[in-house]
């Protein structure tokens, strides 16, 4: 045992730890192609929103949260939300294909896709 | 330990569990969304080296009963998460049990305890879930080693206490 009580064992499970931070590393910090559509998906159903087109949205969540999702030049955000947790305020800008903000109390969340939008929400 | 004693033992840890929670959460936030350090789980693995799984077990429900007070779906997610890591924290200290130190035991259970909050999140959201699943995973690693190494230098110290002497 040294100062750490670091085990045989123990170099092993980091080791495969290390191995699986690398791989979501990965899996987080690939640069992605930049997305078009905010996919906001909420009790309500699922709306679609092109990111070209700066705009707010309010969107009601389960348990009486609002949220607030802000598209501003080619990006978007959720900008408020009423859930104590502010996870998905946390997870800041989206503009890549597949970043995800989402509040799990409130059942929203706000994802960025590559294909256009295709139903009447343009305009 | 009789089983009063053990019982004692037990609500004391479900005590600590929830303080260490609470003190968690008076550190100011972690800049990346969802990550908490997970202090409390270092009563939870502390309680399946010198007590019993039971008692573990018992920390574990004392915790998700308290994460009611954040909502029902934090509980659901404090619950899934919980048992989970629980389930596989026990099974590898059963297994590995001379092999392993909290580090590696609080390593399993992190990512255990992610990957089963992940699942509750992903039941309720759906697909727009998968892209934070590497986030998840990733944050379960340094959680699991800052607890375990807490618990790997605190345990020598503990082991000197009347706790550990009357057997």
């Amino acid at each position: 045992m040294n100062r750490v009580g670091l085990k045989r064992g123990d170099h092993v499970v980091l080791l495969i730890a290390v191995a699986i931070a690398v791989f979501c590393c990965i899996q987080i910090w690939l640069p992605r192609a930049e997305g078009e559509t905010v996919v906001v998906t909420s009790p309500a159903g699922e709306k679609r929103y092109a990111l070209a087109q700066d705009r707010t949205v309010t969107v009601q969540g389960e348990q009486d949260i609002v949220l607030t999702v802000e598209i501003v030049g080619g990006r978007a955000r959720v900008r408020e939300s009423r859930c104590p947790d502010q996870v998905c305020v946390n997870s800041g800008w989206l503009s890549q294909n597949g970043q995800v903000a989402a509040c799990v109390p409130a059942g929203v969340s706000v994802r960025i896709v590559g294909e256009p939008v295709v139903d009447g929400v343009t305009a | 330990m009789t089983r009063t004693n053990r019982l004692i033992v037990a609500g004391l840890l479900s005590a600590l569990a929830i303080a260490l929670s609470v003190l968690e959460g008076l550190l100011p936030p972690l800049p990346i969304p969802g990550a908490k350090l997970g202090l409390a789980n270092i009563t939870v693995m502390f309680a399946l080296q010198a007590v019993s799984v039971p008692c573990a077990g018992g920390i574990v429900l004392v915790k998700t009963a308290f994460a009611l007070f954040r909502g029902p779906i934090a509980c659901l997610m404090s619950a899934v998460g919980g048992i989970l890591s629980l389930i596989a924290m026990g099974i590898a200290r059963r297994l590995w049990r001379d092999k392993l130190s909290f580090v590696g035991v609080g390593v399993i259970g992190a990512l255990a305890h992610n990957i089963g909050q992940w699942c509750v999140a992903y039941v309720l959201l759906g697909s727009a879930m998968v892209y934070y699943a590497p986030i998840l995973l990733l944050l379960a690693i340094p959680a699991g080693l800052i607890t375990g190494l807490v618990l790997n230098m605190v345990y020598p110290y503990l082991q000197k206490t009347p706790f550990f002497r009357k057997g």
